[in-house]
């Protein structure tokens, strides 16, 4: 049933692009369809430049998944978990320090985690701290906010205080498995029935030579890279359309209220889903138009989550849970940059 | 078991091997043709180079399993018994494939175009890179202690606040014993940052830049931007930057042509706020770059 809704709702996403698509390149007026040729042009380059950054890191990630799927047991993964809520939150949070990925990699690694085991709260803390406490967006982002230290510091900070509330609220209030049902049918394993509302346990995980093991890594790359790819394609085709048709001056109207400034900027990073490596530098161009409490709110929510990662997401958590985990999100980190803003630390 | 399964089985493979090295060879085709710099910014490239090996492999597989399963059918084949699942109908798997062929139909059939005036009025073009150095005054700031930028007065003529705006004081020096400041591409937003911070001390200075012809309503007739798009990643992270130009003969050029312009540094007023202005001396038609953008440099200031 979900798939049938999904599945309509992906139909009624590709209709309503068409029509935002025609509505960009003809001219509005319909005696005249001029053709905006510039603006066509745009579109190809922002749309295929997102998909053609994305794809290495989703490379990456499913061929991860793949080899986890293949080489380590879920025995070995429910060993190295830590047991106390703490201790996994924090190593939830400082996971991307030692795997630093982008949200387009993290996804599927963390789905094949969770279903061998890994507690749902840490993963699901990795997708959310991952893309912010690593080395490279370390980098990037004191390159950016070199005048403005600061800045570049809450970023981190308040990163790592949100994950860590997120976890500990995740450990203590998550009662369902968060994780969509696995498919029921098997397309190429006819006479397979597992039960599909436990842990899975693969065939090949318990036999095989390392050779077969090596020899289906691709195969199941194959398959999480057109399962992710299509929100990935969606996610992008949405970002591609929305940067060339917002137009940037007429927003800028919201930046003296602190509330609206804070909403705008979360807003603004959700549609745009740069990556994290980048977003320091766009952020670093509103510097003039909102306060820094504002970019702060930018910097943190973006990598947090983003409409690329929010369609990927969908592909492998419940939709109610992500609705919910979303909305936490934005209010942790609204709440949170305000109170930096107050503490005087941004 | 059923007859007809090998076979659509085998056929899923096959348009996925098609897909995949579609976009290997999407990848490969922008390569050649040096378009990639138009996408992914320069220290992003090889991952990207690197993705479409990925692909082909992928893809090779993907041909492997569609042969094995189409040759194999009267056997019960040896594919893995993991949780996949491939799209149960003619319409779904249309639809599935047909939205991964979506972007790659656009890649090939859509020519590639530069970003140009189009973009960079929607996302407004940078003429007082400054701002972007100092944070707003006016604005709710931080804290009342937080310690706050002030622009630099006109004497001394390198006036620094702190220790960043410091390397852009040395740069300043540096550019300001020059005879012709040229803008290179490697150091474009630097370089107008500060002569935008440091104007006073560049004021009657000859510069020489090359961009694109970047026109927005509100300039006067006689006026033009001389614009780059600043991208760090890749182009969905574009931020263009510009300076102002004022020129007679500024009908003469189109709106996106790329030129080499010369003049002396100036001031103006637009949008309300004082701006670089330069005062056109030569204008030169130029074929765009092999690398239209620009990046920030990182190693700016560490030299």
């Amino acid at each position: 049933m979900p798939r049938s809704i999904m599945r309509l709702a992906t139909g009624a996403a590709t209709v309503g692009c068409a029509a935002l698509l025609a509505l960009i390149f003809f001219g509005k007026d319909a005696s005249h369809w001029s053709f905006d040729y510039a603006k066509l042009q745009s579109f190809k380059i922002i749309f295929l430049s997102i998909i053609l950054e994305a794809l290495p890191f989703l490379l990456i990630g499913v061929f991860i998944s793949a080899l986890l799927q293949s080489f380590v047991s879920d025995k070995l993964i429910q060993r190295l978990t830590p047991k106390n809520p703490i201790a996994g939150v924090l190593f939830g949070s400082l996971l991307g320090i030692v795997l630093p990925l982008c949200e387009c990699g993290m996804i599927p690694i963390v789905r094949r985690l969770i279903r061998k085991g890994l507690p749902a709260y840490i993963g699901i803390i990795y997708i959310v701290a991952g893309p912010i406490i690593n080395p490279v967006v370390f980098g990037a982002t004191f390159a950016a906010f070199r005048t403005n230290k600061h800045l570049a510091y809450s970023r981190f900070y308040l990163a790592f205080a949100v994950a860590v509330t997120l976890g500990m609220i995740l450990y203590y209030f998550m009662k369902r498995d968060p994780m969509k049902p696995e498919p029921e049918k098997h397309l190429h394993a006819h006479d397979h029935h597992h039960d599909h509302h436990d842990h899975h346990h693969h065939g090949h995980e318990t036999g095989g030579s390392v050779l077969k093991k090596l020899a289906d890594t691709p195969a199941h790359a194959a398959e999480e890279f057109f399962d992710m790819g299509k929100y990935l394609i969606l996610g992008s085709l949405i970002t591609a359309l929305l940067q060339t048709l917002i137009t940037r001056a007429s927003l800028a109207s919201v930046a003296d209220h602190e509330l609206l400034s804070h909403l705008f900027m979360m807003g603004f990073a959700y549609a745009l889903s740069l990556c994290s490596t980048s977003d320091a530098f766009v952020a670093a161009s509103f510097n003039n138009m909102f306060p820094p409490a504002a970019l702060l709110s930018f910097l943190v929510f973006g990598p947090m989550l983003d409409l690329k990662n929010t369609l990927m997401m969908l592909a492998v958590f419940r939709k109610k849970f992500v609705l919910k985990f979303s909305l936490l999100i934005a209010l942790l980190v609204l709440f949170g940059s305000i109170l930096f803003d107050r503490l005087g630390i941004v | 078991m059923n007859n007809a399964a090998p076979l659509r089985e085998s056929a899923h493979y096959l348009v996925r091997a098609l897909l995949l090295a579609g976009f290997a060879m999407f990848i490969v085709h922008l390569v050649r043709s040096g378009d990639l710099n138009l996408y992914i910014a320069p220290r992003m490239q090889f991952v990207v180079k690197l993705s479409a090996l990925g692909l082909y492999a992928v893809a090779a597989q993907q041909l492997y399993s569609a042969i094995r399963t189409w040759f194999d059918r009267e056997h019960d084949h040896l594919a893995c018994e993991c949780n996949h699942e491939l799209p149960a109908t003619w319409g779904k798997s249309l639809l599935l494939y047909g939205w991964f062929a979506f972007p790659l139909l656009i890649g090939f059939v859509v020519p590639d175009g530069m970003l140009g005036s189009s973009i960079a009025s929607a996302k407004g073009v940078q003429f007082s890179p400054q701002l972007i150095v100092k944070p707003a005054s006016g604005l709710p700031t931080a804290s009342p202690g937080s310690p706050s930028v002030e622009l630099p007065s006109d004497s001394p003529l390198f006036a620094t606040t702190d220790e960043f705006t410091d390397s852009y004081a040395k740069f300043g020096r540096k550019l300001a014993s020059r005879n012709i400041i040229r803008v290179t591409d490697k150091q474009f937003i630097e370089t107008l940052t500060t002569i935008d911070l440091y104007r006073s001390a560049f004021i009657g200075k000859t510069i020489e830049l090359n961009g694109f012809v970047y026109r927005e309503n509100a300039m006067g007739t006689t006026q033009f931007g001389v614009s780059r798009f600043s991208v760090n990643c890749c182009s969905a992270d574009a931020s263009p930057y510009g300076i102002m130009a004022i020129y007679d003969k500024a009908n003469t050029l189109a709106t996106d042509e790329w030129v080499t312009v010369t003049g002396k540094l100036g001031t103006t007023v637009y949008n309300n706020i004082e701006i670089i202005q330069i005062l056109v001396d030569k204008v030169v038609s130029i074929t765009p770059p092999d690398d239209p953008y620009v990046s920030s440099d990182l190693d700016f200031g560490l030299e």
